[in-house]
């Protein structure tokens, strides 16, 4: 009776678990309390929220994994970790920190121009943004077991969100109706 | 023949405040049973079961305090009409959950620790021996699951793991009368024989929790 880990049914599995919740952003352990008592199914730590990098400016990277420690210290729910896209190292260290799951996130600074990481060599589940279905389809095809849009992220304007949801629902909805002949 | 018009006046709840509620409900669609969403308790009226899916137990437990949950579920498991709790669910039914800050629905005379499996990179799937659902080895898929500490005497258990470190046998699957609980998901495989057996739970015990 074997038993396997870091499989692609166990990455999806936990997103499953997520469906219908909130996964709120965090930055320091007191933060995540808060968020957890309040109802939110995970968190995610991130070293400055995406309104404040918007504001100040400069580089933006992976927490102090100090502080990602305590976080996870400090709840029960999963504690999810930004990296900054193309940044395998910082992927690396949060998968040996034992995070539950790591957003290749463009909120933070790109680390690499060219290529995203290649997830499917982790044990721990990627989430990564998406505008349409194409970048989805690209994420997943990297290994990423769960897909958010990106929408602006700090600037408090929905529709932009919304936009890439209303991309990715309706290029998928074209596709399962769409005839043979059309793809 | 029969037997699907049966299925077809069977009525299942499935929890569905957060979570995967959606899998357990196409897997009881697939056994040809009709499934309502519950998050009120007026969907629990004339339920002949419930499913309470995984997903996150604080999560579940806040939303159940802030929609005045806890008394009609509790009030429905008293019916004894069958209820199974999948992972989450399993927590939310145990007599003691280590670690939550909110009450459990004591349904089932168990003691879980949870995530005490480790976090999602030490999720799991495996091959579980069955005996109820027959000869064939039922695939498993356990996400940071809990881990049932201690079993009261009433409490049969369906199906165990040998948990790595310690060589010890856990439970993984157990039923106390018409409650049951898994640490893992059979709603993410294409296996149906769990939810089937759970089906046939329901179709025996004929009580139309509800409806009274």
């Amino acid at each position: 009776m074997a038993i396997e880990t870091g499989t692609d049914t166990v990455k999806r599995g936990l997103a499953q678990m997520l469906k219908g919740g909130v996964i709120m952003d965090v930055v320091t352990p007191e933060h995540a309390k808060i968020a957890e008592e309040a109802g939110a199914c995970a968190v995610m730590a991130l070293e400055r929220v995406p309104a404040d990098i918007r504001a100040t400016g400069g580089v933006a990277r992976m927490s102090d994994p100090e502080i990602i420690v305590r976080i996870m210290e400090a709840v029960s729910v999963p504690v999810m970790a930004k990296v900054r896209i193309g940044h395998f190292v910082e992927a690396q260290i949060l998968e040996a920190l034992g995070v539950d799951y790591i957003d290749e996130s463009e909120v933070l600074t790109p680390a690499d121009e060219a290529h995203h990481i290649e997830k499917h060599g982790f044990k721990v589940p990627f989430v990564c943004g998406c505008r349409d279905l194409g970048e989805a389809l690209r994420r997943v095809g990297e290994g990423a077991a769960m897909i958010r849009t990106k929408g602006e992220a700090g600037t408090g304007d929905v529709v932009e969100a919304v936009r890439h949801m209303r991309a990715v629902q309706s290029a998928v909805r074209r596709l399962h109706q769409g005839a043979q002949r059309a793809l | 023949m029969t037997a699907k018009i049966e299925h077809a006046l069977t009525t299942i709840g499935v929890l569905a405040l957060q979570g995967d509620f959606i899998e357990h409900e196409s897997m009881l669609r697939r056994l040809g049973v009709s499934t309502r969403q519950v998050r009120s308790a007026e969907d629990l009226r004339g339920l002949d079961g419930l499913i309470i899916p995984g997903g996150e137990s604080t999560t579940f437990c806040r939303l159940m305090e802030d929609f005045n949950l806890y008394r009609p579920v509790g009030a429905f498991v008293q019916t004894g009409a069958p209820v199974w709790g999948t992972c989450a669910g399993m927590i939310v039914l145990a007599g003691n959950a280590s670690d939550l800050a909110f009450p459990t629905l004591e349904a089932l005379d168990i003691e879980v620790l949870r995530n005490a499996y480790g976090r999602q990179v030490d999720s799991f799937e495996t091959d579980l021996d069955i005996a109820a659902l027959g000869e064939e080895p039922f695939h498993a898929v356990f996400i940071r699951a809990p881990v049932v500490g201690s079993v009261g005497p009433g409490v049969e258990v369906m199906a165990t793991v040998r948990s790595e470190p310690a060589g010890r046998e856990e439970p993984v699957a157990v039923r106390q009368g018409a409650v049951m609980a898994t640490s893992f998901h059979p709603e993410l495989t294409n296996d149906v024989r769990f939810h089937s057996y759970f089906v046939s739970l329901v179709r025996t015990s004929g009580t139309s929790a509800g409806s009274k």
